[in-house]
């Protein structure tokens, strides 16, 4: 199941949950470089104007950061978690860590049936957990509902 | 300022901009930078001459194509246009052939679409001949004016919708292709996505198509003033030749006439089947509709299945990374091209940042709980997107394309169990007017949300109104004013043309409602 895990999938599941406004003033650039990865590929990771873009490109000097890390610990970086080892950083470690400030999470509890907002809490990163990403619609984000189940 | 007005266009059957809106479009004048005058500059850039007068006819004489309509759209915005959308159609109106590059030219200004001519060794390539015979015709011919009498080599049709190869029989014949004359270039599956769009479901689409771009609408200050994408639609004949050389893959290379073309597959962006393409020896990308100076659609308000919101920001980031660096040029097949490398890479990357906020934004607030409806009015763009015009909502908006977002992953249905199997609309109405008092009590209260200029809960009211009891004379004119109220306030060119036909009752206009 794993290998079905695309690294563009992975992304994808960031990318929809930086919230825009929080990051729009944001301009950050990282190399990401999966370990386990056939090829050991490079992605150039940028978030500018809130929006999230990678593309498969040979590392440079011009990221912020470059992270070398496990598709698995990419999962748990998912969930929020900077701190256990397995995390590769050279250059700016602080500029992930502004990333990760920036994501919101799903809300897997929200009202239906009545339009109260405050149902409908922002949630700091920490409380990101890939059970909570199952709510979401998007195929890519199934995937790693797969994944886990 | 309000601008002297041609006497034959005026639309008389409209009524005035209320107070409320002479208000708002007038701070929209203060918000945005009118003062930034490029984009006129690069729409003028090599201009070599127009068709005079602008207009094209059908062989018996009717009219496919009046550019010189619009001869209305100069200087400030009147109150009764939305002075962004009335600085779009200033530039989409512009009609001629003009200069790319040396060796590149585009006749714009004369149909929906552009029409690309690239020069070889011996004739010429034809990228998109707009929408009908008569429209590629004329623009040939303004081409060959200037340029010489040469012949077509080849035909290239940059995606499936229909503005973009209608016109094909005005610059080939059947005879030329089966002879081998003139090459047709297209991207992999054009033919069955142009069937499937325009024939199965063609009845609905060219129905709502005819409010979408206004065709039959009188042009004016207080009319039609343009669809933000181009003017309006052709209603020419249109055709299809298919293609002869089929492109598949992205980096595929071909030589036309001596002209090296590189291939980059966009399938699924604007319209199912796409492609850009590059061309070395001009240092000129061509981007098909995938970068233009709207904000286009993710589901076009004529009807089609959501486009996919996902990949079309992918195939733009993979344009920057392929052409970018040695693009001097890039045009698209509407509105005007972009000149200078880093302009380019600016434009496209504008263009992919606001596609991509749209739907990673509608899906962060969807996985929140935020419906469709709802998240469309939580959006907002990032102030650095905001202040380019090219991600302004002349065409697409903001509103409707993060409904489709939602739609695309979600369906219609919210979630809410009220909303499964509600009444259908007639049924609905005849009982909200009941609920509220009868048709002279919801009139009144539209009459107050009017008033208060809340246009939206008048017009919902009023729709409530007429399909209770669409002879009522005082909700079909309250009806039509609301509406009126809404197309000069619009931003979006289509907005304002879909506001626009509803008739009032006093014999202004056709008899019946649109239905
Ligand atoms: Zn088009």
């Amino acid at each position: 199941m794993l290998a079905q895990l695309t690294p563009a999938q992975q992304f994808d599941a960031i990318a929809i949950s930086v919230n825009g406004p929080k990051a729009w003033s944001l301009d950050l650039a990282f190399d990401v470089r999966f370990t386990d990865n056939a090829g050991d590929a490079n992605y150039r990771l940028t978030l500018r104007n809130g929006v999230l873009v990678y593309i498969g490109r040979p590392a440079d000097d011009t990221a912020a950061a470059s992270i070398g890390l496990t598709k698995m610990r990419m999962l748990q970086l998912l969930g929020g978690d900077t701190e256990s080892p397995g995390l590769d950083i050279t250059g700016d470690a602080s500029a992930l860590r502004t990333l990760m400030g920036v994501l919101d999470a799903g809300d897997p509890d929200f009202n239906i049936v009545s339009p109260d907002d405050s149902s409908k809490p922002k949630r700091t990163p920490d409380q990101v957990r890939l059970t909570r990403m199952a709510v979401s619609t998007s195929r890519t984000i199934r995937h790693l509902y797969v994944v886990r189940a | 300022m309000k601008r002297p007005q041609p006497a034959h266009r005026l639309a008389l059957q409209f009524g005035p901009a209320s107070q409320h809106i002479v208000d708002a479009n007038a701070s929209v004048a203060k918000k945005y930078p009118f003062d930034d005058r490029k984009d006129f500059d690069d729409a003028d850039r090599g201009f070599l001459g127009a068709l005079e007068p602008g207009v094209v006819r059908a062989a018996g004489g009717r009219v496919v194509w009046d550019n010189d309509s619009y001869a209305f759209l100069s200087g400030d915005a009147p109150s009764t246009v939305n002075p962004s959308l009335w600085r779009q159609s200033t530039l989409v109106a512009k009609q001629g052939l003009y200069e790319v590059v040396e060796g590149i030219y585009q006749v714009r200004g004369m149909d929906l679409s552009n029409i690309t001519f690239i020069e070889g060794d011996t004739g010429v390539i034809v990228t998109d001949p707009l929408i009908c015979t008569e429209t590629a015709a004329a623009a040939l011919g303004l081409y060959r004016h200037h340029r010489g009498d040469r012949p077509v080599v080849a035909v290239i049709y940059t995606h499936s919708h229909v503005d973009h190869f209608g016109g094909v029989f005005g610059v080939a014949t059947h005879a030329e292709v089966d002879a081998g004359t003139i090459q047709i270039i297209a991207p992999e599956g054009l033919v069955e996505h142009a069937v499937a769009g325009n024939v199965y479901v063609g009845t609905l689409m060219s129905r709502r198509a005819s409010y979408m771009y206004g065709a039959a609408l009188e042009r004016g200050p207080q009319g039609a003033v343009g669809a933000g994408l181009g003017q309006t639609t052709s209603p020419g004949e249109i055709g299809l030749i298919v293609p002869t050389l089929e492109i598949t893959t992205t980096g595929e290379k071909h030589t036309i006439d001596g002209i090296e073309i590189e291939f980059q597959m966009a399938p699924g962006t604007e319209a199912p089947i796409e492609m850009h393409f590059y061309f070395p020896d001009y240092r000129a990308l061509c981007m098909a509709e995938n970068a233009t100076h709207t904000l286009h659609n993710r589901l076009t308000l004529r009807g089609a299945i959501v486009r996919d919101p996902h990949v079309w920001s992918g195939y733009l980031t993979e344009a920057i990374e392929t052409f970018g660096d040695r693009t001097d040029v890039a045009f698209a097949s509407h509105h005007w091209p972009t000149w200078r490398s880093h302009r380019v890479i600016e434009l496209l990357s504008t263009q992919r940042d606001l596609y991509g906020y749209l739907h990673d934004q509608t899906l962060r607030l969807l996985n929140q709980g935020c419906t469709g409806a709802e998240i469309a009015e939580l959006i907002t763009l990032p102030p650095a997107l905001e202040s380019a015009w090219n991600t302004h909502g002349y065409y697409g908006s903001g509103s409707h394309n993060v409904k489709a977002i939602y739609q695309r992953y979600r369906g219609w249905f919210d979630g809410n169990p009220a909303r499964l199997w509600p009444h259908p609309p007639a049924e609905l109405s005849r009982r909200y007017v009941e609920a509220i008092g009868g048709m002279d009590r919801i009139v009144e209260l539209a009459q107050v949300a009017h008033d208060d200029a809340d246009f939206r809960w008048a017009a919902t009211l009023l729709d409530h109104a007429v399909f209770t009891d669409e002879k009522h004379s005082g909700a079909r004119e309250l009806y039509a004013d609301t509406l009126e109220q809404l197309a000069y306030g619009s931003e979006n060119g289509t907005w304002r043309n879909f506001f626009f036909p509803v008739p009032r009752s006093c014999g202004r206009g056709p008899s019946v409602l649109p239905r």
